[in-house]
């Protein structure tokens, strides 16, 4: 990557200042939605569900379980090509980030010999309209020439969405992924980020989730059928706000108990595709109904920070460990569903 | 040498540089002019360590003095360890040996019993309660790796604390092979039958000990915690204090009508948790094996697993209590914990099928 190339690519983004999900915000009037159009969400993926297959065989997500996800939300990507010739032409043009705040001097510590790797994720792909997730990665070299190390993980995601926010007429020039997940340390993160706000004028942010979307995530992934030694479902309620002395309290479940309760409330869930929020609901007020006769304390009026199901372990600061195969299409599907509801809430819809 | 330098390295890396003097004076071997010396005042830790080992050298002083060392590092940083608190049980038990005595006994049945090294023991008394240390050596054949083991291991250490008097011994919370030998050496040295864990532990020496020495108060104890304050001169400006909960402030024009009900339940709350700041617990565990109380399901067996963590919570239950957070009568499971010295239950529900 030469400096001419990113000059031009400088000047490409001063041009596009005014693209419709532009970092540099300056928004005409927004309509934002209050209410929240999806009451319902899917359990399936939309082509298993309409093709009604027997279970497929179960795809192996190397990689991506059991290791920690930061989890960001991005807006479309403007001419973002998942195609083997750009991802190369990114990678020279990531190295050269890299390398460059390597050079500005205030942070020669944390970065090191860095190479990045862009390649294509399979397996993610449950829609022919979602764009096709990309995996980054960045190799410290070391100085003797070995063998380098894994210092960050990255996966563009889009996971089988309803309805893209891209209008037909722009998604030649948009590609969305609602979520990036991020294993790196902090200073490597926001280079990339800020290489990915610049060259493709888009604007990253971090994920938290509120209350109501931590009660989603634990109504629908502790319905799924679970193994012999699934993890417990744990409902971790924060007080860091309300008094000095407790920081969290940690409630856990057996996950065999909370998919029986799941059947006896709202019937079965093997053959559903989709729950609804009162289901959902329902399902959240019983455990914490019962923790409020077993402790006391109401647990209904306090937040949650932490929720775990033996699908996934998700806190409200964004973070994400996943841990079986077969949990990651619920997980991630919901998790994109949550992050582009937020997004075209706020984004006032194209015409 | 190498071991004591490896002691010395261990304690002075684990001390806070402000700390240092002050660890060093209470181990009561330096004069208070050595003490002065400007490496201990605004040295770096690796130079206070060589310092250390000349002055170690110069004076001849043995393994076991370095030991007294780490002792008294431990007695003014108990909160950094877990504590878990045992009860003797027995008809013979000698609960008034002297401290020399006892460490002899103990030292003796440990030695006995451990096979992988030396064993070295300290007794210190401090703040009218008896502190061992037990240090359980490796063998310096077994390497599973290949590696020759550290020459000293810090978490081989394991101390006990014994009040004169009482049934009950504090012991830090170790490998469970160590705990093992040194339970087993516990009940050989003071003739007991054996030894109960009462699921009660904390980070808090003198909190644990305000648990269960005012439980049996008939033994007229010295209070472990007002003699801490005295001799642990870390201890400065650490003091607990209950925060305020907000007093009933009546604003002219507004009219609380639950106001009666709320006086009552703050001297409900008042009544079972007491008006005094509570003693200091992490952590409060609770495991129920209930039926299912949620939705009017009847009919389901469930388990759950409760853990409350925080800085202080009793405090915490307190306040959030006094905030209306929790429903009222409060259980005996959050009122009985210092009652019952325990912070770790298991609720069965009562008619087993």
């Amino acid at each position: 990557m030469t400096e001419a190339s990113i000059q031009g690519h400088g000047s490409a983004k001063r041009l596009l200042a005014h693209t419709p999900f532009s970092s540099v915000s300056h928004c005409p009037s927004r309509t934002p939605r209050f209410t929240n159009a999806s009451v319902s969400r899917r359990l399936v993926a939309s082509t298993r569900a309409s093709r009604k297959q027997p279970e497929e065989e179960e795809h192996d997500y190397a990689g991506l379980l059991k290791k920690t996800w930061k989890i960001f939300s991005l807006s479309p990507l403007y001419k973002f090509k998942p195609s083997k010739v750009c991802l190369t032409k990114y990678e020279r043009s990531l190295d050269v980030a890299f390398s460059q705040v390597k050079t500005q001097g205030w942070s020669t510590e944390t970065f090191g010999n860095e190479k990045t790797f862009f390649s294509l994720y399979e397996g993610l792909n449950f829609n022919h309209n979602d764009a096709q997730a990309v995996q980054i990665q960045v190799v410290e070299k070391s100085d003797s020439g070995g063998q380098g190390s894994i210092v960050l993980n990255a996966l563009l995601i889009c996971v089988d969405l309803d309805g893209s926010p891209v209008p037909d007429h722009l998604s030649n020039s948009f590609t969305y992924y609602p979520v990036i997940l991020i294993s790196g340390n902090k200073a490597r993160t926001d280079v990339l980020l800020n290489w990915l706000e610049q060259h493709f004028d888009c604007q990253t942010s971090h994920v938290c989730f509120s209350n109501n979307d931590l009660r989603w995530m634990l109504g629908m992934w502790s319905s799924q059928a679970v193994a012999m030694k699934a993890f417990p479902v744990l409902l971790q309620y924060s007080l860091a706000d309300l008094c000095d002395g407790i920081s969290t309290i940690d409630c856990k479940f057996e996950a065999a108990f909370c998919s029986e309760l799941w059947e006896r409330l709202n019937g079965s869930a093997f053959s559903r595709e989709a729950v609804n929020e009162a289901e959902v609901n329902k399902f959240v007020t019983a455990l914490e109904e019962h923790l409020e006769y077993t402790m006391h304390i109401m647990f209904s009026k306090l937040c949650l920070s932490e929720v775990g199901t033996s699908v996934a372990y998700v806190s409200s600061q964004g973070k994400l460990k996943l841990f079986s195969n077969s949990g990651v299409f619920p997980a991630l599907h919901l998790i994109c569903e949550i992050v582009k509801d937020r997004f075209q809430d706020i984004h006032y819809t194209l015409t | 040498m190498d071991l004591q330098r490896e002691i010395i390295t261990s304690v002075i890396s684990r001390c806070r540089v402000s700390s240092v003097r002050e660890t060093l004076a209470c181990w009561d071997r330096l004069s208070s002019s050595q003490l002065n010396n400007s490496v201990f005042k605004n040295g770096t830790k690796r130079k206070m360590v060589e310092h250390l080992v000349e002055f170690v050298q110069e004076n001849r002083l043995n393994d076991d003095i370095l030991g007294d060392l780490e002792l008294v590092y431990m007695q003014l940083h108990s909160r950094r360890k877990i504590w878990l608190v045992y009860q003797l049980l027995g008809n013979d038990v000698s609960l008034n040996l002297d401290p020399r005595t006892l460490r002899s006994k103990f030292l003796k049945s440990l030695q006995l019993k451990w096979k992988d090294g030396r064993v070295l023991g300290n007794m210190r008394v401090f703040a009218g309660a008896v502190w061992l240390r037990m240090n359980l050596g490796q063998s310096m054949i077994r390497g599973g790796s290949g590696k020759l083991p550290r020459v000293y291991n810090p978490n081989h250490s394991v101390f006990i604390v014994t009040f004169p008097g009482s049934p009950y011994v504090f012991i830090n919370k170790a490998a469970p092979r160590l705990l093992n030998v040194v339970t087993e050496g516990v009940v050989d040295a003071l003739n007991a039958d054996s030894l109960k864990d009462i699921k009660l532990s904390g980070h808090q020496v003198s909190s644990l000990a305000d648990i269960v020495l005012t439980k049996n108060s008939k033994s007229m104890l010295n209070r472990y915690r007002e003699q801490e304050d005295r001799e642990n001169p870390l201890l400065v400006g650490q003091e607990r204090k209950r925060k305020a909960v907000d007093p009933f402030t009546e604003t002219e024009g507004l009219v609380d009508e639950e106001r009666q009900q709320k006086r009552i339940k703050r001297v409900v709350l008042e009544k079972k948790l007491g008006s005094e700041p509570q003693p200091v617990l992490e952590t409060l565990d609770y495991k129920f094996n209930v039926d299912f109380h949620g939705q009017e399901l009847s009919g389901m067996k469930c388990s759950t697993s409760v853990e409350i963590k925080g800085t202080s919570v009793l405090n915490g239950l307190y306040q959030i209590a006094a905030s209306g957070l929790v429903k009222f009568p409060l259980p005996k499971h959050l009122t009985a914990v210092t009652s019952s010295a325990r912070n770790s239950f298991t609720i069965e529900s009562a008619h087993k099928k």
